[in-house]
């Protein structure tokens, strides 16, 4: 259960959390969309994380756990992962080192034995098979060089090969073909289960339409300014952010 | 002006060579004494101060054999070398000599092309002046087997200087391999100047790797030049693990069509090395092709300087050149500069160039981290990583896992992760 309460943030001095609430509940899948700039990779980078970001005030807990004072790796043993908005290219590390060590990091801090190269070939064949992946994207260097489509897909198989318990979705829907779009929703919609739960950033509703979210929220300003079912998203498609940020405006 | 670092002492007690003239070496001598030691206000040596270097003085090496053993360098060495220490060839440790393979003290040599028998710049003239020895290699069928050329100094009485020059000559369509191994292994202040000729005969093909690990006192001044006719191929590898001065001046001459070179290199300087490297590759003839991908890491007070000149003549149209300099600071106190000077007097060719100077990249780190991988692990993984596209560069794979050893053992990684990421590469081939 991920429980944010009031949480404030900002980088260089310059706040972009302000005072935003969220309860997501182990099986819940929720999205949220909010035009650019509102802070929503900001809120995955806190989750995640990111140290150039200064909490200035509120609190973010995960199964009980106070977030803020976990390392990134450390959250990401306690079962958090953040899909990037933009992956990150690393040269001269592959891909299979990195999905390997990330899968034998996280087996170590749960008291698991590492996983050997055949039975982890073996499962993470399998996962590439569900992504429509193929072998050479191991033996690649992370990232470099994959069209933005590809490094999405490369996001989602590091997710359904270490199947975390907080899945936070930044954007992967952009930069996919529509093919693409319905086989990583697939993939995801594989991973939906009653212990975990899965935040889903994103600009458009077709996500959505595969992978349907129990609650939507529309963050503006660094704060939550609306919350609905899937219909909200429906009513967002039709009639754009306005007619919520003015509401925003008057009330505040 | 005067030199005190190096006596007139040592200069007469240098012994005779033959065929070297003794007149033009006096001349080198007294062009040597006459010139003053460079500065940071020349050119070329803006970022490398020689202050230091003055005020040493230098004795001569000792003639004490040396008691040194292959199994002092941590690398396989087969039976093909060559090998000198303190700047005397060392006939137990050496394969044996024959008709095309040769020393300066035994021999006079083929001339070498005209342009480099002339020294000309102050460490030129000192090596001409000072020269103790140096092996010609006449290679004139190919094999797979490389060559190892092994310059080792050991401990010395006071402070030693020596003065060799090499000579590499590859036949015709012959295809080779050269590995250089440049190793002080006491931690004794001395300074060693070489000069390394390379001549490619048409359809020649060389890949030459230089791995040097200076003694950290050390001040090591290397040239290399090479001359490549049309259709040849040379690839060089320059590997610096650092010393107290490094510097290598190494110049590829395009001179035949389609002629092409590689020249790649990876200075790993730590403490308060400085590592300068000084490349230039000249396009004489149409359609030559040149790719040079320069990187440094830096730690501590370390610092790598590159200095990249591409030069293009108006005899050269439709050539390539490719130059990429990066540099991965890793530490605030770590310098790096980083020079490319392109001069191009054809209009029908294609140049890039690209030079960068960063810390380790931030986001890449966090994306590491966010997977679970620690801190320390992530940053090993880095800069592993910005290390192992040059080292992938190489052709022979034994050697490359070597580097990657010595690569690892320098930079105090994990060994175990670079061994597994070493591994990979086996699964790819067998999978
Ligand atoms: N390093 C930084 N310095 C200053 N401002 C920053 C920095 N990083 C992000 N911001 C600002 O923070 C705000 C929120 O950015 P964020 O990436 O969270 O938006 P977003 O909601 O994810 O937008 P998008 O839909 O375009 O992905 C933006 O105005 C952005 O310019
Ligand atoms: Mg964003």
């Amino acid at each position: 259960m991920l429980t944010i309460k009031n949480l404030h943030a900002s980088i260089e001095d310059k706040a972009i959390l302000r005072g935003l609430d969220l309860n997501i509940k182990p099986g819940e899948v929720h999205a949220i969309m909010g035009p650019n700039g509102s802070g929503k990779s900001t809120l995955a980078s806190v989750l995640a994380g990111r140290e150039e970001y200064q909490i200035t005030a509120g609190t973010m807990h995960y199964q009980g756990t106070d977030l803020s004072t976990l390392t990134p790796d450390e959250r990401a043993h306690l079962g958090l992962f953040l899909s990037f908005q933009y992956p990150v290219e690393i040269p001269g590390v592959s891909n299979l080192y990195l999905l390997k060590s990330a899968l034998n990091a996280k087996r170590k801090q749960a008291g698991l034995e590492e996983m050997d190269a055949i039975d982890f070939l073996t499962i993470v064949r399998e996962k590439m098979k569900l992504l429509h992946m193929d072998d050479s994207y191991l033996y690649r260097d992370v990232n470099s060089g994959f069209s933005g489509g590809e490094k999405k897909r490369n996001e989602i198989l590091q997710l359904l090969l270490l199947e975390p318990s907080l899945c936070i979705l930044d954007e992967t829907d952009s930069g996919l073909d529509i093919d693409a779009l319905r086989i990583v929703a697939q993939g995801i919609n594989l991973m939906r289960n009653e212990e975990r739960s899965i935040l889903l950033i994103t600009h458009y509703q077709r996500l959505l339409d595969y992978i349907k979210p129990d609650v939507v929220h529309i963050l503006s300003g660094g704060k939550i300014v609306a919350e609905g079912d899937y219909r909200l998203a429906t009513q967002l498609e039709a009639e754009g952010y306005e007619p919520f940020l003015q509401k925003k405006a008057g009330g505040d | 002006m005067s030199h005190d670092m190096i006596d007139r002492s040592l200069f007469e007690a240098c012994a005779v060579l033959p065929g070297w003239n003794q007149n033009s070496r006096l001349e080198a001598w007294q062009n040597w004494q006459s010139m003053a030691m460079p500065t940071i206000r020349d050119e070329a040596w803006k970022y490398t101060n020689l202050a230091r270097l003055e005020k040493i003085a230098f004795v001569r090496s000792p003639s004490t054999p040396s008691t040194l053993t292959l199994s002092d360098i941590p690398l396989t060495i087969p039976e093909d070398r060559f090998c000198f220490i303190n700047g005397s060839f060392n006939p137990a440790l050496s394969a044996p000599l024959n008709e095309d393979s040769y020393l300066l003290s035994q021999r006079a040599w083929p001339l070498v092309p005209n342009k480099l028998h002339t020294p000309r710049s102050y460490f030129e003239r000192l090596n001409a002046a000072m020269l103790s020895d140096g092996l010609y290699l006449d290679i004139k069928s190919s094999t797979n087997r490389p060559i190892y050329l092994l310059l080792l100094q050991d401990k010395t009485v006071g402070s030693s200087q020596h003065h060799l020059r090499h000579r590499i000559k590859v036949h015709a369509d012959v295809k080779c391999e050269i590995v250089i191994v440049d190793w002080g292994l006491a931690d004794t202040t001395d300074l060693t100047t070489y000069l390394i000729d390379i001549e490619l005969e048409e359809g020649a093909k060389l890949n030459c790797t230089h791995l040097k690990k200076a003694a950290m006192k050390g001040y090591h001044i290397r040239q290399t030049h090479a001359h490549l006719a049309k259709n040849s191929d040379f690839n060089h590898f320059n590997f610096d693990f650092g010393a107290k001065l490094s510097r290598n001046e190494i110049s590829a001459h395009l001179n035949g069509e389609h002629a092409a070179c590689q020249l790649n290199g990876l200075a790993l300087a730590r403490a308060q090395d400085h590592i300068d490297n000084q490349t230039q590759i000249i396009h004489l003839a149409p359609k030559t092709n040149s790719v040079e991908q320069y990187r440094g890491i830096i730690d501590d007070k370390a610092c790598h300087v590159f200095h990249g000149r591409v030069l293009i003549d108006a005899d050269a149209p439709d050539s390539i050149a490719d130059q990429q300099n990066k540099n991965m600071l890793l530490t605030s106190t770590g310098q790096a500069y980083a020079e490319p000077q392109l001069e191009i007097y054809n209009q029908n060719v294609q140049c890039i160039h690209g030079a960068t100077v960063g810390d380790i990249d931030e986001e890449a780190l966090f994306y590491l981290r966010s997977r679970g991988l620690s801190d320390g692990i992530a940053r090993q993984l880095l800069i592993f990583g910005f290390a192992r596209n040059i080292l992938e560069s190489i052709e022979d794979k034994n050697l490359q896992n070597e580097l990657a050893l010595w690569i690892k053992t320098h930079l105090a990684l994990d060994s175990e992760l670079i061994l597994e990421l070493y591994e990979e590469h086996d699964h790819e081939d067998t999978l």
